[in-house]
C-alpha cells in the first residue's frame, strides 16, 4: 500500500483538462520539446543542406581519396567532413543520406499507424467477430520476429527506392499501434462524455473522430514517434546489411560501404562514425520525444519524476517558520497540528488550502474532519502524513507526534514515523491493494519494511490483524479481486494498524461502499479503536456518519477550522452558521422536510476575502465579519468556534479599530 | 439482463437484472426511485434504458413501440425524450473542449432551432432553470468549473431536449450536501414545472425519501419491494430493505446503531446450485427469517397493500402450504 496515490481535493488540485490554449498545456513538455528541437535540427540540416553545399560531390569520383577531415592532419578546407575510398564528399554523403533514412522511418510509422487506427477502431469499436480476427492477427504479428522476415523479404525483392522499403517496414509496424487504438477506444467508449455524446445523437464515426480522437492524440503521438525510431533502426539494419536500395543514399548505406571497405581497419573513422553519430542523435530525440509524450499521456508518470524533483529542491527551501501560535499543547495529545499552513503553487496563482489549522488529537480519540470537498479536508490529512503533492507545499506549521515534529523530518526518520506511529487508510483504499499479489504478501511487505520479524511470528501476527478487523484467517491467502469491496476495506484498516501506530488517519474509509457494508467497516473502526486505543482522525462528509463514528468533530470550511466540538454538542447545538448549515442539510429518512438549498464554495481559494471566510453564504453577517478574520476561541466547555456572533465585545472592537 | 459466458468462458453468465418489470406513466410526471446496493442490478436497469446494452430476454417499449427495433426516426425521437444525468460530474465533459460543445453536439443533432440566435437563447434558458449563465460558464473549459456547475450544466443539457424522462444515475453522490439539495430541488422543480419524468437511480434512500415518488429497491437483480417511496422508507417489509434502512447512519451522536451486524463469507453470499445458477431468495444467507421454503426458489412479488408489493415468502398467506409442498 502506498499512501502517496492520494489526489489533493478537487478544486486544489491543479488544472484536470488539457486545455490546449492555457499557457500551462500539458503539451509544454521539457523532454518533448528538447526531443523535437533535436529532430528538427537534424531534419533542418538534411533539408537545408543542399541549399549550402554541393551535394553532386557525393558521387564517385568528386574529390580526393581518403582524405581525414579538415581538422586533421591532411584534411582539406572543400571537403570538411574528409573523403571516403571512392572519392565522395563525407558531408555530401551526409547532406543526402539523413532526409531519406528520416523519410523511410517516418513513411513507415506513419502507414503503420494508418492501418493500425482503421483496425484498431472497427475492433475496438464495432467488437464482436471483428474484434477477434483483428486481435488473433495482430497479438500473433507481434510474435513474429521482424528483423530475421525483413532479411528475408529484403534479399528476394528488389528494392529500388525509399518507398518501397517504407512499405515493408510499415508490415510489421502496425500490430503496436492497432492494440493500442483498440485498447483505447474500449476505455474511452465507457467514458460517460462518450455516451453523452451518444445521448446527443451523434453517428458512432462522428463520436470517434470528434470525442474519442483528441483524446488518444498523447497516446497515439508517443507511439508514432516511438514507431518511427524503430523504423528507422529496421531501415537502417537493412541497408548495413546490404539489402537496401543501392542507388539512393542512406545512413545505413554508408555503413555498409564504410564496412564492405574495411573501414575500421584502415582507421577511417570519419567514414563510419559520422553516420552512426547521426543514426544515436536522431534515437535520442525520439526517445525524448516519446517520453515526454507518455509523461503528458498519463500525468501520474510526470506527478512522480516532479515530486522527486521536488524533494530534491526542499532542501533549498528555506526552513518553515514554526509559530507557536495558540492551541497551546494539550497534555494528552496523540497528534498535535499546529498553525498548518498548506499552499499550491498553481500558475494561475496561490491556492491556500489550509489556513491556519489548528487541532489535536487526543490519545484513545476518533476526531472527525469534515467539510465539503475542496475544503482542505484531505489536504490536511496529506500534510499530516507529509505527503503533500506538488505544486502543494506546506508553508507553515507543526505537527507534532510525541513532541516531535514531522514537518521537520525527511527521508529515513520520516518514513519510520509514517508507519510506525501514523497509518493512513486511504480514500477508496480497497483500489490501492496490488491485485496480483496476495493479503499475505501485501502484508508481510508493510510489517518487514518497519520490523525484522521471523516466518512463524510474521504469519501469526497478519492472521492475528485479520482477526482484529473480523476477517476469517482464509482471507491470507486470498487475492484481492476475491473479496468484496468491504473485505478490502478491511485488510487495509489491518494493514493501517499492523506496526501499532499512534494515529491512524481514515480518509472517508467508507465513502464508495453501500450502507450495509459500511456499517460493517464504520463497527470495525470503533472495534478496532476500542481493543488498540488508536487514536483517528476521520475525514469526511458524510455527517450521518460522524455522528455515529467520531469522539470529537472538526469543521473545515474553505482552508480555515471554522469550529472543533465533542460530537454531541456539535450535533445538538452547532455554533457556526456553516456548521448549522452542513447539520441540517443532512437527508433525513425520519421525515420529508423541504430541501435547504445553498449555493456552494462562494469565493476563489487563491484569492480568500479579508474577515470571515463564511461571510458570503451568512445570513448573520455584520461589519466586523467582513473586516477582521475570527480566530478559533472555546466559547462553551471544550467548544471552539471562530465566529464574530459569540464575541460579546464585537461591535466595540470596530469601534476600536476606527478611533 | 445476463453478462459472461464470453468465448472460452466456461461460467454461466451473471445475471444482472433477472425478470425485472416496470412501468413509468407519462403523466403526472413522477420520480421513481431504483435503489439498491452496488451489483443490485440499478445501472444495468439504467444502461438499458438508454440502449447503451440491449436485454437478453423481454423487451423494453417506449410509446408502444421495442426500443431494439426502432426506425432511425423513432430513435431520435427516443434519444430525445429520454435523456440521462450521470454520476460522476467531472467525467460527463469531453476534457478536450470548452462547455460550449456538450451544447452544440445537441443542437447539432436535434432540430431545435432556426437559427443562431434561437439557438443561444435555449441554451441560455436551459441554463437559467438550473441557475446558471451562459457568458459565465459557456466558454470555460470543464476542469475550471466547480462540481455543483458541472452537474448544474447536465442538467440543463438534458432539459433543453425537453424530454419526457431523465435517467439520473447516481446524480448527486459525488457532489456536496450543499449541493446536494440544490440538484435534488431542480429534479423537483423539472417534474413540478415542465412534467419531466425521472428514473432515480440511487443506494442513498434519504435522498429518495425527500424527493421520490415511487420505489423499486433491487437485490442483485431482483426486485425485493415495491411500491411508494415513503411507504417503504417507514414501513419496509423484505428483510433485506429493513437491514438497509437500518444501516442509515442516523445524524444524532446519541441515537447509534443498536445492534451488531456480521455479513456472511463472499462465496456463500450468491445463491447457487451446483452449476452455479441462482436458486433460491437471493436474500437468504443473509436473511434473519430464512425458512426452507426460502430455498426453493426465488418468491414472486406479493402484494401487501394497494402498489405496495414485496418479494418475500414471510408475507405470503398460504406459505405454510408451500412449507408443507416442499417437504413432500
Amino acid at each position: 500500500m502506498t499512501v502517496g496515490q492520494q489526489t489533493v481535493d478537487e478544486t486544489t488540485s491543479p488544472a484536470r483538462g488539457w486545455g490546449l490554449n492555457t499557457w500551462d498545456s500539458p503539451w509544454l513538455n521539457f523532454k518533448f520539446l528538447l526531443g523535437v528541437a533535436i529532430v528538427g535540427l537534424i531534419l533542418l540540416f538534411g533539408l537545408l543542406g543542399p541549399l549550402f553545399w554541393d551535394t553532386d560531390l557525393a558521387y564517385t569520383g568528386a574529390g580526393p581519396l581518403n582524405k581525414p577531415p579538415v581538422w586533421q592532419e591532411g584534411g582539406l578546407p572543400e571537403h570538411p567532413l574528409g573523403t571516403e575510398s571512392n572519392g565522395r564528399d563525407m558531408l555530401a554523403q551526409l547532406i543526402l543520406a539523413t532526409p531519406s533514412s528520416l523519410k523511410v522511418g517516418f513513411l513507415a510509422a506513419i502507414i503503420g499507424m494508418g492501418i493500425g487506427m482503421v483496425l484498431g477502431s472497427v475492433a475496438g469499436y464495432v467488437g464482436g467477430w471483428w474484434d477477434h480476427v483483428i486481435r488473433t492477427l495482430s497479438d500473433s504479428a507481434v510474435t513474429i520476429p521482424a528483423l530475421v522476415v525483413l532479411v528475408v523479404i529484403a534479399s528476394y525483392v528488389q528494392m529500388t527506392d525509399t518507398t518501397a522499403m517504407a512499405l515493408i517496414l510499415a508490415a510489421f509496424a502496425w500490430p503496436g499501434p492497432t492494440r493500442l487504438v483498440r485498447s483505447q477506444i474500449l476505455t474511452l467508449r465507457e467514458r460517460s462524455y462518450v455516451r453523452m455524446a451518444h445521448l446527443s445523437g451523434a453517428p458512432a464515426l462522428e463520436i470517434m473522430f470528434v470525442e474519442m480522437l483528441p483524446n488518444m492524440l498523447p497516446w497515439l503521438a508517443a507511439s508514432l514517434t516511438g514507431g518511427i525510431s524503430v523504423a528507422i533502426l529496421g531501415a537502417t539494419g537493412l541497408e548495413v546489411l546490404g539489402l537496401g536500395p543501392t542507388r539512393v543514399p542512406s545512413l545505413g548505406l554508408i555503413i555498409n560501404q564504410a564496412t564492405t571497405n574495411a573501414a575500421l581497419v584502415r582507421g577511417l573513422v570519419w567514414w563510419w562514425l559520422p553516420p552512426i553519430i547521426i543514426l544515436m542523435v536522431i534515437f535520442v530525440g525520439f526517445f525524448l520525444m516519446t517520453i515526454g509524450l507518455d509523461e503528458i499521456a498519463n500525468p501520474r508518470i510526470r506527478q512522480f519524476s516532479s515530486t522527486r524533483r521536488e524533494r530534491a529542491a526542499a532542501g533549498e527551501l528555506p526552513a518553515v517558520e514554526h509559530a507557536e501560535l495558540g492551541g497551546g499543547e494539550e497534555e494528552d495529545a496523540a497528534l498535535e497540528v499546529d498553525d498548518l499552513h498548506v499552499h499550491y503553487f498553481t500558475p494561475r496563482g496561490e491556492v491556500i488550502a489550509a489556513n491556519g489549522v489548528d487541532f489535536s488529537v487526543r490519545k484513545g480519540e476518533i476526531l472527525g474532519l469534515v467539510g465539503e470537498s475542496g475544503c482542505g479536508k484531505t489536504t490536511v490529512a496529506m500534510a499530516i502524513l507529509q505527503v503533500v503533492q506538488p505544486p502543494g507545499r506546506i508553508v507553515q506549521g507543526a505537527v507534532r507526534i510525541e513532541d516531535r515534529d514531522l514537518v521537520s523530518l525527511s527521508g529515513r526518520d520520516l518514513r519510520e514515523v509514517r508507519w510506525r506511529d501514523l497509518a493512513l487508510v486511504p480514500q477508496g483504499a480497497m483500489n490501492s491493494l496490488n491485485p496480483v499479489t496476495p493479503i499475505r504478501e501485501q502484508m508481510a511487505d508493510a510489517i518487514l519494511a518497519h520490523e525484522n520479524v521471523g516466518r512463524l511470528e510474521l504469519e501469526a501476527r497478519i492472521l492475528g490483524l485479520l482477526n482484529d478487523v473480523g476477517l476469517p484467517e482464509r482471507v491470507i491467502d486470498m487475492y484481492p479481486h476475491e473479496l468484496s469491496g468491504g473485505m478490502k476495506q478491511r485488510v487495509c484498516i489491518a494493514m493501517a494498524i499492523a506496526l501499532n501506530p499512534q494515529v491512524i488517519i481514515a480518509d472517508e474509509p467508507t465513502s464508495a461502499l453501500d450502507v450495509v457494508v459500511q456499517r460493517v467497516v464504520a463497527q470495525t473502526l470503533l472495534e478496532v479503536k476500542e481493543r488498540l486505543g488508536v487514536s483517528m482522525v476521520m475525514i469526511g462528509h458524510d455527517m450521518g456518519l460522524q455522528a455515529q463514528l467520531v469522539d470529537r468533530i472538526a469543521v473545515m470550511y474553505a482552508g480555515n477550522l471554522v469550529e472543533v466540538a465533542p460530537v454531541e454538542s456539535a450535533f445538538s447545538e452547532p455554533l457556526h452558521p456553516y456548521t448549522q448549515l452542513l447539520i441540517e442539510s443532512i437527508p433525513s429518512i425520519k421525515e420529508r422536510k423541504p430541501l435547504n438549498v445553498t449555493e456552494g464554495l462562494t469565493h476563489d481559494l487563491r484569492n480568500p476575502p479579508p474577515g470571515c471566510i463564511f461571510q458570503f453564504r451568512c445570513q448573520h453577517v455584520e461589519q466586523i465579519c467582513r473586516e477582521r478574520r475570527p480566530e478559533l476561541v472555546e466559547r462553551e466547555d471544550d467548544h471552539l468556534v471562530a465566529c464574530w456572533l459569540y464575541e460579546p465585545e464585537r461591535q466595540s472592537m470596530i469601534e476600536l479599530e476606527e478611533a | 439482463m445476463a453478462f459472461g459466458g464470453g468465448f472460452l468462458s466456461s461460467q454461466p453468465p451473471l445475471v444482472a437484472l433477472d425478470s425485472f418489470s416496470l412501468d413509468l406513466h407519462e403523466s403526472p410526471a413522477q420520480i421513481t426511485t431504483i435503489a439498491g446496493e452496488s451489483g443490485s442490478g440499478k445501472t444495468t436497469l439504467a444502461n438499458l434504458v438508454l440502449g447503451f446494452i440491449t436485454p437478453t430476454q423481454g423487451q423494453i417499449l417506449y410509446k408502444g413501440v421495442d426500443i431494439a427495433h426502432m426506425d432511425r426516426r423513432q430513435r431520435m425521437t427516443y434519444r430525445q425524450e429520454v435523456q440521462a444525468i450521470f454520476q460522476d460530474p467531472y467525467e460527463v465533459f469531453n476534457p478536450f473542449f470548452r462547455i460550449q460543445h456538450t451544447f452544440n453536439l445537441v443542437m447539432r443533432h436535434f432540430d431545435l432551432a432556426q437559427d443562431k440566435a434561437e439557438r443561444r437563447e435555449l441554451v441560455e434558458d436551459a441554463l437559467n432553470v438550473v441557475g446558471l449563465r451562459g457568458d459565465e460558464i459557456l466558454e470555460k473549459y470543464p476542469h475550471q468549473l466547480s462540481g455543483g456547475q458541472r452537474q448544474r450544466v447536465m442538467v440543463a443539457r438534458a432539459y433543453l431536449l425537453r424530454p419526457r424522462l431523465i435517467v439520473a444515475d447516481e446524480p448527486v453522490s459525488a457532489v456536496d450536501a450543499s449541493l446536494r439539495a440544490m440538484i435534488l430541488d431542480i429534479m423537483l422543480r423539472l417534474r413540478d414545472e415542465h412534467g419531466i419524468s425521472f428514473l432515480y437511480i440511487t443506494h442513498d434512500l434519504s435522498t429518495a425519501y425527500q424527493i421520490g415518488d415511487n420505489m423499486v429497491v433491487l437485490f442483485q437483480g431482483i426486485t425485493a419491494e415495491t411500491g411508494d417511496t415513503g411507504r417503504i422508507i417507514e414501513n419496509p417489509q423484505h428483510p433485506y430493505v429493513q437491514e438497509l434502512i437500518n444501516s442509515i447512519p442516523v445524524p444524532d451522536p446519541k441515537v447509534k446503531w443498536d445492534t451488531d451486524i456480521r455479513l456472511p463469507a463472499e462465496e456463500t453470499m450468491r445463491m447457487q446450485d451446483a452449476a452455479g445458477t441462482p436458486r433460491g431468495c437471493r436474500f437468504y444467507p443473509r436473511c434473519p427469517h430464512g425458512m426452507d421454503v426460502c430455498l426453493e426458489e426465488q418468491p414472486q412479488l406479493i402484494q401487501v397493500e394497494g402498489e405496495h408489493a414485496v418479494a418475500c415468502y414471510l408475507y405470503e398467506n398460504d406459505v405454510e402450504a408451500r412449507v408443507k409442498r416442499s417437504e413432500k
